[in-house]
């Protein structure tokens, strides 16, 4: 630009000294020329505007006028534009979904103010491999020490999820809520609809309080404008409503939201776990400072930690803490698969550009004589490169606006990969069209490239006249670039998708551990109110097992505490007796499930050693444990484990002797290796929580009533939900499903766009080399010859291609381990079939137009054009 | 072409210029001008500035080209020419204003026979 203006301001400056000189010559003298000519010139800011106006104008007139040129062109032939617009509008549009999805799970902030400065704070050992920071693992204490102790956050709240039974408004029903630190709403910034929420020196003050949800309110409370103040039942003890939240608002973010928040220290579930120092049940979160890095933040909690290990050492010796961003509990399962999406997308994204440069490549070439004729005529080669480029951006814009139709219900259908934590975003449509537009752009610049270089490169007067093979030659580079493209591109797409797929196939099939056909399961929460004893749950489940076994149709009933499937656990540190105690959180540690001795009976799980528990097993008999595979693996490898004395329990830690070992049974969800497991007779090792399970003679549905029946005459207050095990099962494949579920529509997209793509690129190849075949024919060439002169080198290309791609994948795939169940990222057969696949497919592709090009008159072939 | 005065103006002004250029050949800024106001004969009186975004307009309609080049006086001078697609465009304009002057003489003649 600067030399533009440069060069005006020469061009006036000579011009003013000619027409001085001009004036000059006509008898002025020096001054009166000099001004008459400067009127005459006119005014330099003037001209120079005019001619800045000028230079503006330019690309805008001469890019409309493309525009309806290109328009024209597309109605004129319907073929190429809908083949092009399908392209693009399935590419773009598929991209933009996930792209859509990617951008609320992963971009968009959480929705409280400064969500950015919220952090969890998590507790970790790491002598003992407990690195990876799960949920609550810390204690109250512990928490308020980090509050009282920091100074890199401006507050603390601990927090965990919590239930209880609302009862005295309609039907008793089991209510999902927490338990937190009254500071928890303000740190988070969201202030209560009704009411002011917790205060520190209320709940001091010892009145049970309780902050309830929009949804509660409405639905249960009749949404009472005077709710503040009034008491509600929770588990059999009333608390006074203290505020109400707004509609939508949930924390933790886990699970389906809470109706109620209760002071952790008044929560009748945890009340007592409170001055335990040892106890790692609470999570938290904090705001820190501002300025505050989070690298500071964790510095600073480690110095707090290593204080706080030396002045706790039997509680905290090893523990340390962890600092981490609150948008990683959110996003953390959703990250890796949805980065493979976002890596899958932009390769489909890739295919389309390759595809739609395949496309123009072809018209242009069709084109060619009209293109030759506008250069012959003095359009500048510039132009011609700008008019493709408008045509390029034409059709992608109209491409781009007809995904943003596909975008739209494919996202919608596809919002299930998202954590199930996230509250639908508003500013996802925006970003899906501003990503539909700028994809479009992208890609009608890049696919229109080829075309532009090959017509710009070649010299365009040999298209007029008749050309040599050689002349042909030299395009035949480009041509076979995008073949080899196309193929690599396609490989590595659908590899992945194979592997995901092989993956998926795995885990359908396999076994549980367990037989999870007839069982019927039901929680059961004793109320601390009504319940407080242990003694009491274990009577309370003596009856209840034997009521339940009383109802026709039962063939077993038992109660654990830990169901396969339903991802509750109780992780308890135990000693081997015999072994010096280690300081807490480095020593080892299993799951604690007290059973009843019908659980391995009722769930399938078969005894590999020694003895099951039994009725004499009780409160007052020798303290007994039976271990699981996993449990033998870890802690007693090659060594006998009956026998031996492992000392642990929730209510009180004691010595159990090993009586009996059985086979592991999958513990959270289909997919995970199975943990360390300890299981007690439940008189021995009382909870106040159990899972009853029961298996019938005939379908598990149909006892659930008089199930229900039998307990409600036990305890008519006690909400009780019997439920197939199947659903537990098809619940957690689900989630598994739906993501392999994505992955395969976008490998069909990929496959549909790949196959057109291959063929077309390959019917062009061949169809463009008509004149070069037509002079080997007239030279004397057999038909038969040239089919295999074309057929060795497609598969030579083909070969190429996909070995690329091959090799590409296999770099690539190592991304993909985390996601892959019991599948290689190296699988032989996925590389296999998809590579000769695709080969099959590109010399498939080429054989039609091959074949019409040998059976051509050599004399037609030479004359086309 | 336009409505506008302006427009008239313009699009009379590229004629000149594009007649200009076939008639004297490749030509500089000022020469064009000087040779437009002689042939006018003082009708079509401007300031000689306003040439230049004209020439660019020409030149980016892709009717002339320039170049840079020395003029009689050995200054550097910006030369513009005609090229193929403005000798056609001229050729064009030409005949559009002889059909246009022959159809408006015969409407201000009052021809009967029309």
């Amino acid at each position: 630009m600067p030399n533009a203006n440069e060069r005006l301001r020469e061009e006036l400056q000579g011009h003013f000294e000619d027409l001085v000189r001009q004036y000059c010559t006509q008898g002025m003298d020096e001054a009166d020329a000099r001004r008459a000519a400067r009127l005459k010139l006119g005014g330099a800011d003037q001209i120079e505007e005019a001619w800045r106006d000028q230079r503006g104008w330019r690309w805008v007139g001469a890019a409309g006028r493309d525009a309806r040129l290109a328009l024209r062109g597309l109605r004129r032939s319907p073929g190429f534009a809908a083949a092009a617009l399908l392209t693009l509008a399935l590419g773009i549009g598929a991209n933009a979904a996930i792209f859509s999805l990617a951008y609320q799970a992963l971009l968009r902030p959480l929705a409280f103010p400064g969500a950015g400065q919220l952090v969890s704070l998590f507790s970790v050992a790491p002598a003992t491999g407990r690195l990876k920071p799960t949920g609550p693992s810390t204690s109250y204490l512990t928490i308020l020490d980090w509050r009282a102790q920091n100074r890199v956050f401006t507050d603390v709240a601990a927090y965990r999820d919590s239930g209880a039974t609302l009862t005295g408004a309609g039907e008793a029903t089991v209510l999902a809520g927490a338990a937190a630190t009254p500071n928890l709403f303000s740190i988070l910034g969201v202030r209560p609809l009704l009411g002011t929420a917790f205060t520190w020196d209320r709940v001091q003050r010892g009145t049970p309080v309780v902050v309830i949800s929009e949804r509660l309110w409405r639905s249960r409370l009749g949404a009472d404008p005077a709710i503040i103040g009034r008491g509600v039942e929770l588990s059999g003890q009333i608390f006074t409503v203290a505020g109400v939240m707004p509609a939508g608002f949930r924390f933790p973010f886990a699970g389906g939201g809470q109706d109620f928040w209760l002071p952790a220290t008044q929560d009748p579930n945890f009340r007592d776990l409170m001055p335990r120092r040892g106890g790692h049940f609470m999570a938290a979160v904090a705001r820190l400072r501002p300025g505050v890095s989070l690298e500071q933040a964790q510095a600073a909690m480690q110095g707090i930690s290593a204080r706080l290990a030396r002045a706790y050492p039997k509680e905290l010796g090893g523990w340390t803490a962890l600092v981490r961003p609150l948008r990683d509990d959110v996003v953390g399962d959703a990250r890796t698969p949805l980065l493979v999406l976002l890596a899958a997308g932009g390769l489909v994204l890739l295919i389309v550009c390759v595809n739609l440069a395949t496309l123009l490549l072809a018209r242009a070439t069709l084109r060619s004589r009209e293109l030759a004729l506008c250069a012959a005529l003095g359009a500048s080669r510039g132009r011609l490169a700008g008019r493709q480029v408008v045509e390029s951006l034409v059709l992608s814009a109209l491409g781009g606006a007809l995904a943003l139709l596909v975008a739209e219900p494919t996202e919608r259908a596809l919002r299930f990969l998202l954590p199930a934590g996230l509250p639908p975003a508003t500013g996802a449509d925006v970003a899906a069209f501003g990503f539909a537009f700028a994809a479009a752009v992208i890609v009608g610049l890049a696919a229109s490239l080829p075309p532009v270089l090959s017509s710009s490169r070649s010299d365009l007067a040999p298209a007029l006249k008749t050309s040599g093979v050689a002349a042909v030659a030299g395009r035949h580079a480009g041509r076979s670039a995008l073949v080899v493209a196309e193929l690599a591109l396609s490989t590595v797409l659908l590899i992945g998708a194979g592997l995901l797929l092989r993956s998926y196939s795995h885990l359908i099939a396999t076994p549980l551990g367990f037989e999870p056909a007839p069982v019927l399961f039901t929680q059961i929460g004793l109320p601390k109110a009504q319940y407080s004893a242990p003694d009491q749950w274990t009577r309370f489940y003596d009856r209840a097992l034997e009521a339940v076994r009383n109802v026709p149709g039962v063939r077993t009933a038992a109660i654990c505490l830990d169901l396969p499937l339903t991802g509750g656990t109780a992780n308890l540190g135990f000693a081997v007796a015999g072994q010096p105690a280690q300081p807490g959180g480095q020593g080892p540690s299993a799951d604690d499930n007290p059973i009843s001795p019908d659980y391995f009976q009722a769930m399938g799980i078969p005894l590999l050693r020694g003895r099951n528990f039994s009725t004499a097993d009780t409160a007052n008999s020798p303290a007994v444990a039976i271990v699981n595979q996993a449990f033998v693996h870890a802690y007693f490898p090659g060594q006998e484990p009956l026998g031996q004395q492992l000392v642990f329990g929730f209510q009180k830690s004691e010595a159990r002797e090993i009586v009996g070992v059985v086979g592991d049974a999958k513990v959270a969800t289909v997919g995970e290796a199975p943990t360390p497991m300890m299981y007690t007779p439940y008189p021995q090792d009382p909870w106040w929580f159990s899972m009853l399970v029961v298996t019938a003679n005939t379908k598990p549905g149909a006892l659930a009533a008089p199930v229900r029946a039998a307990l409600g005459r036990l305890d008519p207050n006690l909400p009780v939900a019997p439920t197939p095990l199947s659903e537990l099962l098809k619940q957690s494949l689900e989630a598994k499903r739906d993501q392999a579920l994505l992955l395969i529509l976008l490998a069909v997209v990929a496959l549909v766009l790949a196959l057109t793509g291959v063929y077309g690129v390959m019917s062009y190849s061949v169809s463009q080399r008509q004149r070069e075949l037509g002079l080997r024919l007239a030279l004397g060439a057999s038909p038969a010859a040239l089919l295999a002169l074309i057929g060795r080198e497609t598969v030579i290309l083909a070969a190429l291609g996909t070995g690329m791609g091959l090799a590409a994948a296999l770099t690539l795939a190592r991304f993909l381990a985390g996601l892959l169940y019991q599948t290689s990222p190296e699988d032989p057969l996925t590389f296999v079939a998809v590579g000769l696949g695709l080969m099959a497919t590109a010399v498939l592709a080429a054989l039609p137009p091959a074949r019409r090009a040998a059976g051509v008159d050599p004399m037609t072939a030479l004359r086309a054009e | 072409m336009g409505e506008n005065k302006t427009d008239v103006l313009r699009g009379t002004l590229d004629l000149m210029v594009l007649k200009t250029l076939e008639t004297l050949g490749p030509l500089h800024g000022y020469g064009i001008a000087r040779r437009i106001e002689q042939v006018s004969d003082k009708l079509l009186a401007m300031n000689q500035g306003t040439l230049y975004p004209a020439l660019l307009r020409l030149e980016q309609r892709g009717w002339i080209r320039s170049a840079w080049g020395a003029s009689e006086n050995n200054r550097r001078a910006r030369f513009y020419s005609l090229t193929r697609a403005g000798r056609r465009q001229l050729a064009a304009e030409a005949r559009s204003w002889e059909r246009m002057s022959a159809m408006m003489a015969r409407v201000l003649a009052g021809d009967s026979r029309a």
